[in-house]
């Protein structure tokens, strides 16, 4: 799988690229835009990988999903690691209580876009720091079968 | 609806309870025991809890009631820390998305916390039970 070859990318090299050539942001900043003006339900192929549609298509459970974003009220800070056609996205910020939590995000490229395929919503206990680099969903998940 | 902090919280809380209804003795000596335990529910919501003292199997859908999305899996990481206190991490995967939370809890507080007329009540009514559950979220944590 692609983000498999870009989480051992990021183990072995640091093949990471971030700053200004981090085309996954402004991605999720579009999401982000969409979830906070309730335009979700018209948009989501716009932001999701094709994956993720199929899976959406008729179920209403599934695309209550895709709006995990309003677990978020407020960014603190974030960060991207890309590779060549998958990258990762982690975004820290505060809930409605003010309690921390970390966005992690798979992406993969279709075409010219950069999209969605993967999330883990990380709740963070109030005493436990932002992590400062980006993690791939899978790393971040807890897999007691390992 | 996605599932709250609090929601996975009470569930954690709930799948623990849950073994020790179906053995207290083989969950005791599992949750006790030296080194770190931990609790799988599969997609057809069969619960494994093992550690070094053994493995006890049983149905985790009723504890996974609290959360309104129907879970996937979930995998539960437990370490005893001082005294009474356990530490946990777990995932609970909704279908699309996952989501992690962590924390501890007083496991004295937790076995004593269904022992009463409350939990009974709660038991008794097989569903939601808002003061059990106000009860439990304190033992986890917000």
């Amino acid at each position: 799988m692609k983000i498999w070859g870009l989480i051992l990318c990021l183990l072995a090299t640091g093949c990471a690229s971030v700053g200004e050539l981090d085309p996954l942001y402004p991605n999720y900043r579009l999401y982000a835009e969409a979830v906070d003006a309730n335009a979700l339900s018209a948009d989501y192929p716009l932001y999701f990988s094709r994956r993720v549609v199929d899976q959406v298509a008729g179920d209403q459970a599934a695309f209550a999903q895709l709006g995990f974003k309003a677990y978020m009220l407020r960014e603190h800070s974030h960060s991207a690691a890309v590779g060549e056609d998958s990258g990762c996205l982690t975004v820290n910020g505060y809930g409605i209580g003010g309690e921390p939590l970390t966005f992690y995000l798979a992406y993969v490229q279709e075409g010219a876009e950069w999209l969605i395929d993967d999330v883990n919503v990380v709740f963070l206990e109030p005493e436990q720091a932002f992590g400062a680099t980006a993690k791939c969903p899978e790393e971040t998940r807890v897999n007691v079968k390992k | 609806m996605n599932p709250t902090r609090a929601e996975l919280k009470i569930s954690v809380a709930k799948l623990i309870e849950t073994a020790y209804s179906t053995d207290k003795g083989l969950t005791a000596k599992i949750v006790r025991s030296q080194g770190p335990f931990k609790l799988a529910v599969d997609q057809d919501g069969k619960a494994t809890l093992s550690g070094s003292a053994g493995v006890l199997t049983f149905s985790g859908d009723p504890a996974l009631k609290a959360i309104g999305a129907k879970v996937k899996w979930v995998s539960i990481a437990f370490a005893n820390g001082e005294g009474n206190l356990i530490k946990y991490n777990a995932t609970f995967s909704i279908g699309l998305i996952s989501i992690t939370v962590g924390g501890s809890f007083d496991l004295e507080a937790l076995i004593t916390s269904c022992s009463g007329l409350l939990c009974r009540a709660a038991k008794a009514m097989q569903q939601r039970n808002h003061a059990y559950d106000e009860q439990l979220r304190n033992i986890m944590g917000n």
